[in-house]
Parts: structure tokens; sequence; C-alpha cells
């Protein structure tokens, strides 16, 4: 081999050892920070051991390989490096003719003995490479634990705090007993203590499920409150009626409905522990009995009335904890009796019809008990209004039709004496047809005057 | 047969050497009649070897036809002078026929021939005849032959048109077609001679007249030159080069610098290529070598490329030259195509 041959093969050598140089750089910097977020992705997930995760350097061995294979196609051909020393060498072309021709004589020629030096802009890939391995360094050292997401909290105080309110709320109303409301604040702190950043919906599906039970356990009680104050608006409407509608009755029939009223509120007293506690043993004996007198009406009055109010209060309860909304409220109040109606109904059907059929015809929604008839309804007005002040909208007439009439032309004269048709249909299309409206006129389209020959020939009759 | 581009061999050193030697006297001779510019005796000692046609600008007085004169007298060519007019015809440079008396054969048209029947033509501020003569010129550089009345007449071989053009008092001047241009191989620039030019010009030459040659090449001499040269050996990275640097000199080419894409507004012609080759053959030659290197065609490409590029409106506004394009063009082009990564660069050579 040939001087020159060395020379050139020397170089190729020297600028492959570069070339693979600076694409290892790059591809080991690229190797490192994939390994260091791949190590910090999977701790931060999978809490993966360091053991596990060294693993990854199997991939610098891959790396290396991919920027050797990726150098060498990318190296220059012999042709361009023989050129390359033939300038640096100022051989005048005779380094590049050696590769194509004989050079005979030529060959003895002094030749460069040193290489031209190949220089390395390598500031900013080296610096690269070291702070890719100062993250790979970072990755391994920062503590799993630091980064999880796990460790962080999820923040559902809010909601929480909201519903142990609530379930202090049902307990203290005596709608959840003790035990049950202990066994949901149990599992609320339950769920304040694992609810973390991890599986947040997890948390709050747990909280949901706990705020559906109390919710339904409130709307169960809220119906319950509602059916038992509508009962206690009943008694209360039949014992106001009765003391009312006592003198227009025969003690035969008071002696009816007052039985009646006391099935009622034993019934009554049965359903609703309100009204329970507002009996006296003398009163809840007379209602045994059937027996009660004036007295023992006002008491049993005033005793319905006293239990809706607690059913009243409690629901409102309820309701300032969230736990119901507005309607059934409005349900939990009571319905209320018309008990001046009532008590006519009972003096007007007196040994005909019960108590019952009373209450029922007082309800709300069913028309009330008066029968009287409609009447004279008696006509009020209001305050008078003037025109004064008002403007209104100006518009001009439009002018008169006299000017088109005094254009008009004879066409003829009929003989006949005009005749009404009573079997005629009614105009269809009478002079107000598309006339403006508001505009004050009727439709009157003029017959323009080269057109007026042809209207007078079609309207002219011929004389018989 | 043979690949005349590839030769089997160099040139041998004793084949060369002789030739080589003709042309390094002929240069230190033009040295010698004239002062102060031996870059310019160099281009124009390379474009005659080339056989192209050169076209010196210049103000009056800088030596331009001086040089030309000089190099009439050493090459012992035969040398005709046209002085360009405005009313000059191209009859008047090529020749015309003539009525003229045969005895015996009564009266017959004859041929006269012009000045341009000659080895070295002067063409004196040509910019100054009118296109029309300015284009009888076109055939005879190109072709080396001239056709009048269907009949085409070759010209004396070798035969080199060396024209000047004055850059100022441009009125009722006619600037070259660019095809009349292309068909120069150079375009030299003759600057006026610096002090010391000027000291030695007053203190040994009396009116300023140079002395007669002592040394003078013959015709054979000069063919034997020729006939060396092109022998020379033009290597694939360097042809390829050549290709490269022309290609790059139009704007739409990939390769092409910034300046070339921003001012350049037609690129050289296939011609500049084959002038760059056969000027950088002639440049190697006169540095006594069988190849051409890089550096020849470094040395010899701004005079070739010069006048060949169109430079558009943007450059006049500029102040971008021709020759400014070439530099931007010959520093960004990489001649022996490494295509490197731009982070490695080849630093030095340690010479042994």
């Amino acid at each position: 081999m040939s001087h020159d041959e060395q020379l050139v093969g020397r170089f190729s050598g020297h600028l492959a050892r570069w070339f693979v140089l600076r694409q290892s750089v790059a591809a080991v910097t690229a190797w490192a920070f994939l390994w260091g977020t791949a190590v910090l992705v999977l701790k931060v997930t999978y809490g993966t051991s360091v053991p596990t995760l060294l693993w990854g350097v199997v991939g610098l061995p891959v790396a290396l390989g991919l920027a050797a294979w990726l150098a060498l196609r990318g190296l220059p051909n012999r042709s361009a490096v023989r050129a390359l020393l033939d300038s640096t060498g100022e051989r005048g072309g005779l380094l590049m003719a050696g590769a194509e021709c004989d050079l005979g004589e030529w060959e003895a020629e002094p030749t460069t003995a040193e290489l031209p030096k190949l220089q390395w802009r390598g500031k900013r890939p080296l610096g690269f490479l070291a702070l890719a391995g100062a993250y790979v360094a970072l990755a391994f050292l920062l503590p799993a634990r630091g980064l999880a997401v796990n460790g962080t909290p999820l923040d559902i105080d809010r909601p929480a705090d909201r519903l142990a309110e609530q379930v202090r709320v049902l307990k203290d109303e005596k709608i959840l007993d003790p035990e049950r409301a202990e066994n949901l604040k149990q599992k609320l702190d339950e769920v304040r203590a694992q609810g973390g950043g991890k599986d947040p919906a997890k948390t709050h599906e747990a909280l949901d499920h706990l705020k559906d039970v109390v919710k339904q356990a409130a709307r169960q009680a809220a119906e319950e409150k509602a059916r038992q104050a509508n009962q206690l608006g009943k008694v209360d409407a039949a014992a106001e009626a009765l003391q009312k509608a006592a003198p227009m009755l025969s003690p035969q029939e008071a002696a009816e409905l007052l039985k009646e009223l006391a099935a009622l509120a034993e019934k009554a007293a049965a359903e609703s522990e309100a009204l329970q506690g507002e009996f006296s043993a003398e009163l809840a004996a007379a209602l045994k009995e059937g027996k009660l007198s004036p007295e023992q009406l006002k008491q049993l009055a005033a005793a319905a009335k006293s239990g809706k109010d607690s059913l009243a209060k409690s629901a409102k309860n309820l309701h300032n904890a969230k736990l119901i909304d507005a309607d059934q409220l409005k349900a939990c109040e009571g319905g209320k009796c018309d008990a001046d109606g009532l008590a006519k109904y009972l003096a007007k059907n007196a040994g005909k019809k019960g108590l019952k059929d009373g209450l029922r015809e007082v309800q709300e929604g069913n028309g009330g008990v008066n029968d009287d008839g409609p009447g004279d309804t008696p006509l009020n007005f209001g305050d008078r209004s003037t025109a004064d002040g008002t403007k209104f909208k100006e518009e001009a007439l439009p002018p008169s039709e006299l000017a088109a009439l005094k254009e008009s032309q004879l066409t003829g004269v009929g003989k006949a004496a005009p005749k009404r048709d009573p079997d005629a249909a009614p105009p269809q299309a009478g002079g107000l047809t598309g006339a403006a409206a508001g505009g004050g006129s009727a439709n009157a389209a003029p017959v323009l005057p080269q057109h007026r020959g042809a209207v007078g020939r079609y309207f002219d009759r011929p004389e018989k | 047969m043979p690949d005349p581009a590839k030769p089997a061999a160099l040139l041998e050193p004793d084949e060369l050497k002789p030739a080589a030697d003709l042309a390094g006297r002929l240069l230190e001779q033009l040295d010698l009649l004239l002062f102060g510019r031996p870059e310019l005796h160099r281009l124009v000692t390379i474009g005659i070897l080339s056989r192209g046609h050169v076209l010196l600008e210049g103000v009056p007085g800088v030596g331009k036809t001086a040089l030309v004169k000089a190099l009439s007298q050493l090459l012992r060519l035969d040398f005709k002078r046209v002085q360009f007019t405005p009313d000059l015809m191209p009859g008047d440079i090529l020749g015309s026929h003539i009525l003229q008396e045969v005895p015996g054969a009564g009266r017959e048209m004859v041929f006269r021939a012009g000045p341009v029947f000659t080895h070295l033509l002067l063409a004196d501020e040509i910019n100054r005849a009118s296109p029309k003569t300015q284009s009888a010129l076109l055939e005879a550089m190109q072709e080396r032959c001239v056709t009048l009345l269907g009949t085409t007449r070759p010209l004396p071989d070798p035969f080199f048109v060396l024209a000047t053009q004055n850059p100022i008092e441009l009125e009722g001047t006619y600037p070259l077609p660019e095809a009349q241009l292309d068909r120069f191989l150079f375009k030299l620039v003759v600057e006026p001679a610096d002090a010391d030019a000027l000291d030695r010009i007053i203190s040994t030459r009396r009116r300023g007249e140079p002395p007669a040659p002592t040394w003078s090449m013959s015709a054979d001499q000069l063919r034997e030159t020729f006939r060396v040269m092109d022998r020379i050996f033009l290597p694939r990275p360097v042809a390829r080069f050549i290709a490269r640097l022309v290609a790059a000199t139009h704007a739409s080419a990939a390769e092409s610098p910034p300046l070339v894409k921003t001012y350049v507004a037609f690129g050289a012609s296939p011609r500049a290529a084959i002038a760059i080759a056969e000027a950088a053959r002639a440049a190697a030659l006169l540095a006594g070598r069988p190849t051409v290197g890089f550096a020849d065609v470094r040395a010899v490409a701004p005079p070739v490329l010069n006048h060949r590029l169109i430079l558009n409106y943007k450059a006049r506004l500029d102040a971008v030259s021709a020759f400014a394009v070439v530099r931007e063009l010959l520093d960004k082009t990489d001649e022996a195509g490494l295509n490197l990564p731009r982070d490695l660069s080849v630093a030095e050579v340690n010479r042994a």
C-alpha cells in the first residue's frame, strides 16, 4: 500500500472515531434523558424499586450500537477524504489523481507525514451529556414517597364535614338510631383517612354512597312527617269544628261525631309520637271511651297543633341541614283544613254524613264545602285612568279619491234596475282587501288611462 | 477506446518540465517588460495558454494596450490592432469582397481579409463599436472562423482576441451583450500602478516605453506547450468542485449561498465550467504540476465568473459586485465535498 493510501486510510479511521464519538454522545444523552424520565414515571406511578429501575442500563449498549451504525453510515467516502487531504496537504491534485491513474515518477514527490487535525466543538453536546447524567442521578436519588401521588391527600373536608353535620342532625331528630349514626360517622372517617390523590374517583364514589344513604333516610323521615302532619291537621280541624258546631247538633249526633273524632285522634296518636306526648291521662281515657267534654276537645285541638308544630320544627332542621328541599318542608308543615267550613258542613249534614266525609270535603283541592251557588259577585273598579298626557302616533289620512273620480269616464248606462241576488255568496274580497293595517283607507287601485278602454269593454253590457 | 479524461499515466516530469519552463519564462518576461502587476500578467498568461480570449477593463493609460503589445512581441505572433469606434462596420473587421481586375479573366469579386485574420487581435475600446460590429466577432471568437457570403474561412491558429474597455466615459458606448461577454475566458480589471511601479517606470523607461524583449516564444514552442497542457490531468473531485461551483451561481440551486440567492438574476453558463477547467489546467502547468488542484480552481474562478454573473437591480442598489458574490461562493462551497457535521471541522495541518 502506498504512503498516500495509508494516509487516506488513517484519516478515514480518524474521522470514523470522531463520528462515532459525537454520535455516541448524542445517543447516550438521549438515552439518559429517556431513562431518567422512565425512572421518575415508574417511581411515581408504580413505586418501582431501584434494583428494578437499574435494568434500564441495558439500553446503553443499544444506544451505543445505534450511534455507531448511524456514524458509520454518515462517514464521507474515501474519494472525499482523499480530496480533503490533497487540499490541506497542498498536493495540487496529485493525491486525487493517484486514485484514478498511475502517478509514475510523481509518486516520489514529497508528501505530508502528518494528518490534518479534526476539531470538535463539543462543549454543548458534552454539557447536555452531563446534564442528562445529573438528571438520571436525581431521578434515582429522589425518594419515591415524596414523588408518589398517593401521598397527596384528597381535599374532601368540606363535603365530609357537611355529611357529618347531616348525620348529626338525623341523629338529633331521632331519624337515625345512635348506633346507625355512629356507624355512618365511622365510615365517613374512614373515607376521610383513606381518600388520597391516587384514586380520587373511588373516594368520591364512597362519599356519594354515604350521601345517598343519609338523604334516603331523611327523605323517608320527611314523607312520614308529612303524613303525620296531615293527620294532625285533620284532628285539629275536626276538634275545632266540633266545638263550633256543637250548639247546632243534637246530643246524639254530637256523641256520634265525638266518637269518630276519638277514633281519628287515637289513630293519629298511634302513628305519631308527637301527639302521644301531648295527651294527658284524662284525655287519653276520654278518647278511649269516645266521650269528650268541650274542654277536652280544646285540649285535643291544642295537642294536635302542638304536635304539628314540633313536626314542622323537626322538618325545618332537616331543611337547614340541606337534607330535604323546600317542597318536602312545606309538606311537613301539614295540610290546612277549613275548620269553619267543616263546622258548617257538620251542622248542615247532621245525622246524614259523618266526620270522615266532612274532612274529605274540606280537604284542600276539593273545592270546599260551600254549596250556596255562584251568587252575584260584586264588581270593583280600581283607580280610573285618563288620556291626559298620553301621546298618540300622528298619522295623515289618505287624500280624497275625488280627483280620481273627476277623471272617470262614462262607459255606458244600464237600463235594468239593480237586483239583489239572494243566492249570491258573500263577497270574498271586500273593499278593504289589501288595505294597509291602520292606513284608514280601502284598497283603491286606479285604472290607468291606457287600460280604461279595455276595462270599459269588459264591463260593457250589450243592449237587449 | 480509451477515455481521454482518464489517462493511463500522468505526464512524466521530463515531458512537463520544458512546457512549464516555457510558460514560466513567458510570464517572467512579461513581468520584466511591464512593472507592478504580476497577478494580472499571470492571469493573462493563463488565458493565452488556455487559448481563451481576454477582456481587459481599466481606465485609460493604465497599460492595457502596452500589455497586449508586449504579449504579441513575446509570442512572435501576427498581431493586429483595431480601434473600435461607433462608425466601425463589421466589414472593417472581418474583411469584404472587392471587384478586382484579373488579368486574362476579366473582373471578379476577390475577398480582402480584414484585421481579424491574425493570431492576436487587439480590440481596443471594444464597447465603443455598435452592437452590429461587436457581433461580427461572435463567430470568430467561438468558432475561430469567419463566414462571408456563404463562404466560411478559418482563422489562423492560434487565434486570440484581447479586448480592452473603459469603465468610465460611458456616454456613446454600447455595453457588450451577455453572449459576447460569455465568449471571453477572463475579464481582468487593470488597476492603476502603485507608487513603486510608477517610480520604476519613470526611472528606467524613456517616455514609458518598455524595452524590446530579449526572449520570445516561437509558434512551435507555443503549440508544444498547448499539447502538453492538454494532457494536464483534471481529477474527478476537482471536476466535481468546478461543477458544484458553477451550479451554485444559480439562485435556484440548493447549494447557492445567500448572497447568490439575493443578488444574482442569472448564473453562469456551462461555458463557464469549461473555461474554469481549461484555465485551471493552464494554472497547473504554470505551477509545474501534471494535475489540477483546488487551489488552481480558486485562482481562476473569479476572473472567469465575474463577467458571467448577471446581478439584479438590488445588487446595484446595495453596491454588491460580482467579485463579492464569487468570493462568497468560493468561501461557502466545500471543495472536498466532505459534508462534515457543523460541529466538526478540519483545524490545521502539521507538515512533516
